[in-house]
Parts: structure tokens; C-alpha cells; sequence
């Protein structure tokens, strides 16, 4: 039974926003109405009701869209999946659901406890499942097994026919595999709404891991310095990480601004069998930068996932390094994550190589550099290890999750909490972000973007940036030359473009 | 062909007449099912004429004075790809629906309300508003009789907006948004939703509006900002109805279709705000229109005697009507050849004299007379070279 929530339910001022606290933009933008729906049928029903009335469905699972696509819809209707959590239940057609409504954190509990399997999907546990699945999903233990959409068997997803009528459809390499191939990793909001997805099969969950941290004083901090740390780093995962004995070991980079104190690297990781009983690989990777003068312990950055630092862990030695082990699950469910509410921006990048020396030089001076007027504590560039088994090729053609020749995958985020703050920091970071991407890597069609080519490899749908709007080769940062088949997609199974957003898939 | 700013050439004066052709109505018909009074004419001559172009380099609006003979260029003034063209009922504000599928790259079409200078007739772009979220491709603009509402029917978004004037005639934020679904027979024209035209009912506030995507015609009620459908009537399966007048009185609505050039009127019950019965149909047999449609254009006379229409498939030829009040019923009265295959718009002036034609072929606007008695057109003259021409404003006070 679905709950609609209008303006005039307390309830609504709580429901219509988003986690990201710049949206809605202003009142002008508000959604008339919020579904909580808890079962398959009720999505059907609510979105049936609501195209037909003329208006405007957006989607939401867990609300952590980072731009406006979902809450910003003047006089639509909010379909919110939130409740929506009979994928728990077996499904007599595959060994595995996960509802879109369920958060990464019960999907992870639910699929330990019930098969001892998991999904490499990302550390933010209050994160929805259906925008993160859809867009690909990847987290710590992608280098080891892949995105989650490599593992998906089929989908159930409503569409909107020609004639305004919704349509139930369970998606699969069997039944309209193109949509199947477009759910695969091309996010949310642009042919239907998924209900669930289904696994065949799924790796089994590490029975344990062990995670680390090294953190470098920004007091102590040279250009130097800074460089060397940066290419220490990417040359690992251009190199050595390529070796499948390294694919259980993820790490992020945290870069900071230089007025927040430190910036350090964390890691997990456990071996190929799901053990952690050869550590080699960390102490050798951990090795790597004792020239570079680390301080043992976690950088505390803005954004941090807790699964990378708790400090109450007892820890032990692995060579000169202290490493903390835990069972995998307490590790993967203990820590939270997915944030409070802020304002906040976000960017992306799919680095294939390592940072080159300008690159470094921009980055550095950009850190150490003081923004009269802003307050750059709040920012953090995360440079999460990428590679190992999201490179299988062969998936780029299968899902629609294309970049698959990356070794580092990198989150530029910024968070603060005053509106008027707003410009400022939105102005840094763009300024920042288009300064990195100007260099002689990038090719000058494409300046101020990490265009696909020698160098990067686009950026990441779940990490939309509205910014790039303003540039005509947007969809190739994001969609890769995938985009005309999605729009054949878009074509073929939402001719009407109910869903829509910003950055969705334009017919 | 290509045009650019280049070719944007004005000529003025006297072209040669085309004249009257009679030819025998192409018609096969169908019976599906008073006179409105005496023209008042306050005045037979516009004073300024604003006419949109098109073209590769995105377009521009042409303004003219007028005298009686002649028509002036006073002004170009840039705007982005215009598609057409409105007046607000009372005010120097003259508003224009921009037929972009893009705007500071967002999926979305835009209108430009322009300031007229009521002494030279020169614009000045007051505002350019975006409009919803994937309302692409705006056709059709239009103003409520109060002149607090902007209607816009969205070919490519599949959607209706309603945006609100303030004082000064300048569009806000779009304050409510209808989206349409539906197809029709043809799937090339018909794949989805196509609002193209909206049309105020000036008595009441009720919007009408028709699609060609998906065969209907629809009545909205707009009050406060809001806009909510009040009726859905199908037209015949693959009409792709595009084109809509109403009758002086009110209660009677016509509708011109572009995929089977047909022409339809049905009664319109003006309190109620709803369509009701369809009374008569006229239509092609022509196969070919269905792949290759052309614009309608329509327009009742001032008097109410007379309905004008150049039909897609038409090839050029402006139908004259009668409009027999007692019975409802239309009967062609004369058939008028025009130089140009197809017409992309008709506008008669105030008073009911003169017809003017607008074509994106030959890049003409013309005039021709109008016999006000029997209704039927006459001379015709060239008044004005403009390229890529796609609808036409005419001011009068």
C-alpha cells in the first residue's frame, strides 16, 4: 500500500529534500507530492497514476543523488522507493535479490547472513541500492571482483510505453537484453524504474580483511614531497596492481587542502581466497612510501569513510606497518558511513595513468594555496584505487558500465553547510578541477575535462557534475561512445522521455 | 537550402500578382454531424509588422512599419531559432517560442519576451525563460485573454507549460507542466506526444490544444498559476491534428491536421470549457501527405462569416469557407492558388480586408485581398522578402 505525502503532510518537508541540502533549489522547484511505495505493484500503480495525471516522475532509493535529478521536479511526483524491501525475499528465479529500496549497508547484512556472499559495491552503507547498482556500483572490493552490474543476471524494471502505460518487465541476456545492457551501468532516471536485481551468483564474502593508514603533515609538505607521494601512489596501480595476487588490496589517496593538517592514504585489503594470511602485499605496498616519511594513523579528512579509520581498532604489525584486522563484516557493516546531510559538489575522473609531473605541480599549488574568502577544509580529492577485475574488457560491451581501462578512479568533494557560501566554493572547485584537466595531456578540444584518451577515461555517472553541461561532448564523459546504443535504448523503451533529468539519456 | 544572415534580404514594394485561381476542390467530404455580427474595424492598416526568421546562423525577428503600400525595415534584432511569434493582448510585449532542444546544455526549450518601443515599433529582449526540464522544441505560444498566463505547447518535450506575467508582461518560472503521452499510426510522426499548438479560449480561461503525436485534442482549465486537463478527444486515428481556431462566438472549434490534411469542427460548449460534438470533417484522400506533411495553417475571419485554410497537402491552394451559422456546417467557397507550395501561416488584418500569407519556401510574406462580403481573396502582392520566415505579429495600436 503506497503513502502519498503532499504539502500538506508534516511529513513533507522532510521527504521533499535531498541529502545533498542544495536541493531542492528554491520553492519554485519543489515536488508536489512524495510516493512511499513498498512493494513492486505499488510502484506500478503510483507511476501509472502519476503519468497519467501529466506529471513528472523522479526516483529516489536512498536520496544521495549528488545534483538536482531527483528533488528538483516542480509539481511532479517523488516515487520513493525507500520501503520498498521484498527483494529480501527469495525469488524463486534467481539465487539472489536486492531491492532498489534496500541501503548497501542491509544489502550487505542481508546477503552475509542468509548466503555468505556479497557485492562489491560501495562503502557508503545508507546509499540506496537501485541508483548505485544502476550506475555501476564499485567499492573496496571492486579490484578483487568487479562492479556489482558484472554480476547481475536480470532486473525487474517498470517502463512507460507509447501510449502511457506502464509496462512490468523482468530484463535479462534472454529477455530485452538491450534494456538488460543499458541497466547495466548507465545510472538512474532514464528508461524506467528498476524494483530489484538479480544474481545467479555472487562471490563469496572475505571472511576477514585488514586495513591501514599512513598520513603525511601538511606542515612538513614540499612540492617535492608532494609530487613524489602522488606518483608513488599511481605507479603502483599502473604497475604492480595490475598483478591479480594485488586485486584484494584498495586504497584512497585523500588529498586536502593544506589548512586542514594532514593528507593520507588508507587501505584494505585481504588475499584472492578471502584470507588475510599473506600480508606481503600490503607491507610491500605500504614500503613504498617510507621515503616519503608518513606518520602512522588516519588523516581524519572530510568525507571519510569510517571503514578506513577506526581508531579504537587493536592493531598489530605487518613489517614496520601497523594494520588493524577485522572480520569482514564488521568491518563492511561497522563503520556507517553515507554521511549527513551538507551542501555539497562533487566531480569525477578515470585515470588509466599514473599523475603526470604538471598535473602534480597543479594540484599542489592549488592545496597550498589560500582562497580569500573560502574555506577549503571542506574539501577533499579522494584517489581510490581502481583496475584488477573491473578491467575485464570483454564487460565493457556487456554492461554499460564502459571504462574499463582505468587504475585510478578519483572523487573531487567539497562540503560546507552555509548557503551563502555557495558561489565561492562552487567557483573554487570548478576552477580547480578545469585547471588540472588543461594540461598537455588533455586534448585542446577538450580542455578543463578529462576527456577520454591517452590519459583519463571520462567520468563517473553515479558522480554527476551538472557542470559539464556546458560542454557538447558531455555525454562522451559520461557515456563513452555507448551513448548512441542508449539512446536507441531511451528510443525504443521510454518513447515518451518520462524519465528525464539533466544528464539523463537524451532520445 | 541554406540560409545565413547574408541572405536575409528585405525587398519592399510591388511584386507581380499572382491573382486568383480557381481550381475544383480536392476534397472528398463527410457530414459528421448566424452570423457572428459585423467586423469592427478599428483600424485596417498595422502599424508595425514583426516577422521571425529561421536560419543556420539561429535567427532573428524582422520589425516593420506599415503604411498603407509599404512595409520598412527598421530593425533586426537576434533571437534564437523563433518559431512563433505572439502580441500580449495589452501591453508592448511581444513573445516568442524559440525552437531549441537546448539551453546552457540542459534538455529544454526556451521563449524570449521582447520590449516594443511603442513609438518606432523596435525591440529590446527583455527576458529569455527556460522552460521545464526536457520541454524541448516549443511550437506554439499562447496568451491568456487577461494577459497574466503564457501557454506554451511543446513539440519535442511532449508537454505543456504554463508560465505567469507579471505587470510588466515579462514570464516567470514555468509554474505548472503537463506532461502527454500517447502515439499514433504513423510511427515516424507519431512515435510520441506532440503539443503543437495551444489556443485560449478568450472568454474563459480554458486552454485548447492540439496534438499531433498522438491524435488529440485537449482543454485545459488554467486558474492561479496552475493548469489541470480537463478533457481528451481523439481525433481520427493518424490525423496528427495541428492547427486550431476557435469561432468568434465561441462555440464552435475548428482543426486543421497535417498528417491526412483533413479539416474538422466540432462544437465547443464555451460553459463548460468542453469539446463536444464533432460536426463535420473534410479531408485528403492523398496517401503522400503521410509521408511528407506539410504545415496547416487556419483562421477565422473577423466577422465570423469566413474560414480560411491551407491544408497540408494543399500545395498551395488557400481554401475559402463559409461558415453557415444555422447549420454548423462549412462549404468551400473558393479555392486560391498561391505561388508557393506550402504556407506556414495566415493572419488576416483587424478588419478583415486583407489575408496575409507567410511561407518558409519562397520566403515571402504576402497580401491579398479579401472581398468582405463574399469572403473570397483577390489580388495578391509580394509585401516583403524575408528568408526562412516563420510566423508573422502584426500590430495595430
Amino acid at each position: 500500500m503506497s503513502t502519498t505525502v503532499t504539502r500538506q503532510d508534516a511529513r513533507y518537508d522532510t521527504l521533499r529534500k535531498s541529502r545533498n541540502l542544495r536541493w531542492p533549489s528554491s520553492g519554485d522547484e519543489f515536488a508536489s507530492e512524495v510516493d512511499l511505495c513498498d512493494s513492486e505493484g505499488d510502484v506500478a500503480e503510483v507511476l501509472q497514476r502519476v503519468v497519467s495525471a501529466g506529471m513528472r516522475p523522479t526516483v529516489r532509493s536512498g536520496g544521495h543523488c549528488y545534483e538536482d535529478f531527483v528533488v528538483n521536479n516542480p509539481n511532479g511526483a517523488i516515487i520513493d522507493l525507500s520501503l520498498l524491501k521484498q527483494g529480501r525475499l527469495p525469488d524463486e528465479r534467481a539465487q539472489y535479490t536486492i531491492s532498489a529500496g534496500q541501503v548497501l549497508g542491509e544489502v550487505y547484512l542481508d546477503l552475509y547472513k542468509r548466503h555468505g556472499v556479497t557485492i562489491p559495491a560501495g562503502t557508503c552503507y545508507g546509499v540506496g541500492a537501485g541508483g548505485h547498482i544502476s550506475g555501476g556500483g564499485y567499492g573496496v572490493l571492486s579490484r578483487l571482483h568487479g562492479l556489482t552490474v558484472d554480476w547481475l543476471s536480470a532486473v525487474n524494471i517498470l517502463t512507460v510505453d507509447a501510449h502511457g502505460k506502464v509496462v512490468r518487465r523482468r530484463v535479462s541476456k534472454e529477455n530485452d537484453p538491450d534494456l538488460f545492457k543499458a541497466c547495466r551501468g548507465a545510472g538512474g532516471g532514464s528508461f524506467g524504474i528498476i524494483t530489484s536485481f538479480h544474481c545467479d551468483k555472487l562471490p563469496p564474502a572475505p571472511q576477514e580483511i585488514v586495513e591501514a593508514h599512513i598520513s603525511f603533515d601538511w606542515k612538513d609538505m614540499t612540492e617535492a614531497r608532494f609530487i613524489q607521494i602522488l606518483q608513488t601512489y599511481g605507479h603502483y596501480w599502473e604497475t604492480r596492481g595490475k598483478d591479480p595476487d594485488t586485486w584484494g588490496l584498495f586504497a584512497g589517496l585523500g588529498l586536502s587542502h593544506s589548512s586542514s593538517g594532514r593528507l593520507g592514504i588508507g587501505l584494505q585489503f585481504c588475499n584472492p581466497d578471502g584470507t588475510c594470511k599473506d600480508l606481503s602485499v600490503v607491507n610491500e605496498f605500504l614500503d613504498l612510501f617510507q621515503h616519503c616519511k608518513p606518520i602512522a594513523g588516519a588523516a581524519n579528512l572530510p568525507g571519510d569513510k569510517k571503514v578506513f579509520h577506526d581508531p579504537k581498532a587493536p592493531k598489530e604489525c605487518v613489517g614496520d606497518h601497523e594494520i588493524a584486522r577485522h572480520q569482514w563484516l564488521e568491518a563492511t557493516i561497522g563503520g556507517g558511513g553515507g554521511g549527513g546531510e551538507a551542501r555539497t559538489k562533487y566531480k569525477s575522473c578515470y585515470m588509466k595513468r599514473n599523475f603526470t609531473t604538471d598535473e602534480a605541480k597543479i594540484i599542489y599549488k592549488r592545496l597550498t594555496q589560500e582562497a580569500p574568502g573560502v574555506d577549503l577544509r571542506g574539501f577533499v580529492l579522494s584517489v581510490d584505487s581502481y583496475g584488477g577485475a573491473t578491467n575485464k574488457l570483454s564487460l565493457a560491451d556487456e554492461t554499460s558500465r564502459w571504462q574499463r581501462s582505468s587504475v585510478m578512479k578519483l572523487q573531487y568533494q567539497y562540503y560546507w553547510r552555509n548557503a551563502g557560501e555557495d558561489d565561492a566554493r562552487l567557483k573554487w572547485l570548478h576552477d580547480l578541477y578545469a585547471d588540472i584537466y588543461s594540461t598537455s595531456n588533455v586534448d585542446p578540444r577538450y580542455t578543463s575535462t578529462p576527456y577520454p584518451g591517452e590519459y583519463y577515461e571520462g567520468c563517473y555517472i553515479n558522480y554527476p557534475d551538472a557542470d559539464m553541461l556546458k560542454y557538447p561532448f558531455w555525454t562522451g564523459l559520461y557515456y563513452g561512445d555507448q551513448y548512441p546504443f542508449l539512446q536507441g535504448v531511451k528510443r525504443k523503451y521510454d518513447p515518451n522521455n518520462i524519465f528525464h533529468h539533466a544528464m539523463s539519456v537524451r532520445a | 537550402m541554406i540560409w545565413s544572415r547574408r541572405r536575409f534580404i528585405q525587398r519592399v514594394g510591388s511584386f507581380s500578382s499572382v491573382g486568383a485561381l480557381s481550381v475544383a476542390l480536392p476534397f472528398e467530404t463527410w457530414a459528421i454531424g448566424e452570423e457572428a455580427g459585423e467586423v469592427n474595424a478599428s483600424g485596417s492598416t498595422p502599424r508595425f509588422a514583426y516577422v521571425a526568421s529561421s536560419d543556420t546562423d539561429g535567427g532573428h525577428i524582422a520589425v516593420f512599419t506599415v503604411t498603407k503600400e509599404r512595409w520598412n525595415l527598421v530593425q533586426t534584432i537576434d533571437s534564437r531559432s523563433p518559431n512563433a511569434l505572439v502580441l500580449h493582448p495589452h501591453r508592448d510585449v511581444l513573445y516568442v517560442a524559440n525552437q531549441v532542444s537546448e539551453y546552457e546544455g540542459l534538455p529544454c526549450g526556451t521563449v524570449e519576451a521582447f520590449r516594443i518601443d511603442a513609438k518606432s515599433g523596435e525591440l529590446s529582449l527583455l527576458k529569455r525563460q527556460r522552460l521545464s526540464l526536457s520541454g524541448t522544441n516549443p511550437s506554439c505560444i499562447a496568451i491568456s485573454p487577461d494577459g497574466r498566463s503564457m501557454a506554451v505547447a511543446l513539440d519535442g518535450g511532449g508537454a505543456y507549460n504554463l508560465l505567469s506575467l507579471n505587470d510588466d508582461g515579462v514570464p516567470e518560472q514555468v509554474s505548472s507542466i503537463i506532461k502527454e503521452t500517447g502515439a499514433g499510426l504513423h510511427p515516424e510522426h507519431q512515435g510520441s506526444a506532440r503539443p503543437r499548438f495551444v489556443l485560449f479560449d478568450p472568454m474563459y480561461q480554458n486552454l485548447l490544444s492540439a496534438d499531433l503525436g498522438c491524435d488529440r485534442l485537449s482543454v485545459f482549465c488554467v486558474s492561479d498559476g496552475e493548469m489541470v486537463r480537463n478533457q481528451h478527444v481523439n481525433t481520427v486515428s493518424g490525423s496528427g491534428p495541428a492547427r486550431l481556431a476557435l469561432h468568434p462566438t465561441n462555440d464552435v472549434l475548428y482543426a486543421a491536421s497535417e498528417l491526412d490534411g483533413s479539416l474538422s469542427s466540432y462544437a465547443y460548449e464555451r460553459s463548460t470549457g468542453k469539446i463536444g460534438k464533432h460536426l463535420q470533417r473534410f479531408a485528403y484522400s492523398d496517401a503522400s501527405i503521410k509521408a511528407l506533411p506539410s504545415h496547416a495553417s487556419l483562421i477565422v475571419h473577423p466577422s465570423g462569416k469566413f474560414l480560411y485554410s491551407s491544408l497540408s497537402g494543399s500545395d498551395g491552394v488557400i481554401t475559402v469557407w463559409g461558415v453557415q451559422r444555422l447549420t454548423e456546417t462549412l462549404s468551400p467557397i473558393q479555392s486560391f492558388k498561391v505561388a508557393t507550395k506550402s504556407l506556414r501561416g495566415l493572419h488576416i488584418s483587424q478588419d478583415g480586408s486583407e489575408l496575409y500569407t507567410l511561407s518558409d519556401v519562397d520566403d515571402t510574406v504576402s497580401r491579398i485581398s479579401i472581398d468582405k462580403n463574399s469572403g473570397e481573396l483577390g489580388s495578391t502582392r509580394r509585401q516583403v522578402e524575408v528568408i526562412g520566415a516563420t510566423s508573422i505579429a502584426l500590430k495595430y495600436t
